[in-house]
């Protein structure tokens, strides 16, 4: 086996060319899992976190631009000011994961339906990333499904519009640390389109975008400046249809379906009343 | 393109050589194996119940889920540079006054937890204790002792 302890990120894409089969390593709580367990097969890895490109979080016109290395840890203490990151991270993992675990890390490694992915696709985040043919940006959604992504790709950054409303995010498990999700909800309200954007975690292979029940908040929804107002009611039916209109979740692991089905509504239903809340 | 082996990095203060990491050891397999630094446990071996802790230049980590070959030239603190038997350190001499360690296993991770804990939040509140220990499970005493432990100890720096 041999390990490139990258320093650029050229060196890093190149590495990844060159050597057949090899994994990126970033925060290493998924892929050294996956060799501690045998689960993961590796002929060759190439880490990252010496490379300083990766690091640093800047406001880039509208966008805020998170960098691959960016940390749970720091995210969950403001790191870049977006909201629902900051409220996201700190239900990942234990204290020492997320001191590790990156933002780069959810996206090139995840399993695509996790926390970091559901906040990102809510807030209709782009990936940057350096390929084969060098740099492009991802919009997540895309990202997700794999139409996107190429072998050889690189998650250099994250790039999060900057915006004015609220944003949330829930998440339900068997315990209150170090657990994975039943189901998670991030909520966005995105001023500028009058619009609420919703996403649900641990209920499909990818995290999904609850559109029928956005469209739902968009024809019903009233507005008091940047803030939208709704009913006990309005929530209710919001929850409702995000669960209604749920893929079948596609597995049972620690929840049957229609629980996680009946879970994601209730939080959804939970994110629209604080996003409405005086 | 640098070849995994063998490396050095620092640990409890000590400059050590790893000659090999294997197939891509994690850092607490080649504490225990190859540095001969068994105070360092290993639990679920998936991040998830902190036995493994230490500190990596500082910062808590699990050390089962960090790659030992990315910690050439690191400084690493494990249970074995915060005290011995002979002469515990604060912290370890604060769990044993508390009644605090039943069958141990969890201990080693509950110190390197708690130290990072301290240095960060030197006084904390029973909430922010049982916040930084939430990865590190025990489940012998029902996290009680350990958390007045804690308290007690932050309570002597008051």
């Amino acid at each position: 086996m041999t390990v490139v302890r990258a320093t650029t990120v050229a060196e890093a894409v190149d590495a990844l060319r060159e050597l057949r089969g090899a994994v990126l390593v970033s925060g290493g709580t998924e892929v050294v899992v996956g060799l501690n367990e045998g689960t993961l097969e590796a002929p060759h890895l190439v880490t990252l976190r010496r490379i300083p490109e990766l690091r640093g979080v800047r406001t880039e016109g509208v966008d805020i631009r998170l960098g691959a290395l960016t940390t749970y840890a720091q995210l969950a203490a403001g790191t870049g000011g977006v909201p629902a990151l900051t409220a996201m991270a700190p239900t990942v993992g234990s204290p020492a994961s997320r001191n590790t675990g990156t933002l780069g890390g959810a996206l090139g490694t995840g399993s695509g339906f996790g926390d970091a992915v559901t906040a990102l696709l809510a807030l209709e985040a782009e990936v940057e990333v350096e390929g084969a043919a060098g740099p492009r940006r991802v919009p997540v959604a895309q990202w997700l499904d794999r139409t996107g992504r190429d072998a050889g790709d690189l998650v250099t950054a994250v790039r999060v519009p900057s915006g004015t409303g609220s944003q949330h995010y829930l998440k339900a498990g068997e315990r209150q640390a170090v657990f994975y999700a039943i189901a998670s909800c991030a909520l966005v309200v995105d001023v500028a389109a009058r619009r609420v954007r919703c996403a649900l975690g641990s209920v499909a292979v990818t995290a999904v975008r609850a559109r029928e029940a956005e469209d739902l908040a968009a024809q019903e929804l009233a507005w008091e400046g940047d803030r939208p107002v709704a009913d006990a009611d309005l929530c209710r039916r919001f929850g409702d249809l995000v669960a209604a209109s749920l893929p079948e979740p596609p597995f049972a692991l620690r929840a049957s379906a229609a629980h996680r089905r009946h879970v994601a509504g209730v939080l959804a239903t939970r994110a629209l009343t604080r996003a409405t809340a005086a | 393109m640098t070849e995994t082996e063998p490396y050095e990095l620092r640990v409890d203060g000590v400059a050590r050589k790893v000659a090999t990491s294997g197939q891509g050891a994690s850092l607490a397999t080649v504490l225990r194996d190859s540095l001969d630094l068994p105070g360092t446990k290993i639990g679920c071996g998936t991040g998830r119940c902190g036995t493994c802790a230490v500190l990596l230049d500082d910062v808590l980590v699990a050390s089962c889920t960090v790659l030992a070959a990315d910690t050439a030239g690191c400084e690493v603190t494990t249970v074995a540079g915060l005290g011995t038997a002979s002469a515990p350190g604060p912290v370890q001499r604060a769990l044993v006054e508390a009644g605090a360690v039943q069958c141990g296993y969890c201990t080693p991770g509950m110190v390197v937890a708690i130290t990072d804990l301290l240095a960060r939040i030197p006084q904390p509140t029973e909430v922010e204790v049982r916040f930084a220990l939430s990865g590190n499970l025990c489940r012998c005493t029902g996290y009680g002792r350990i958390i007045a432990a804690v308290l007690a100890l932050a309570q002597e720096y008051a």
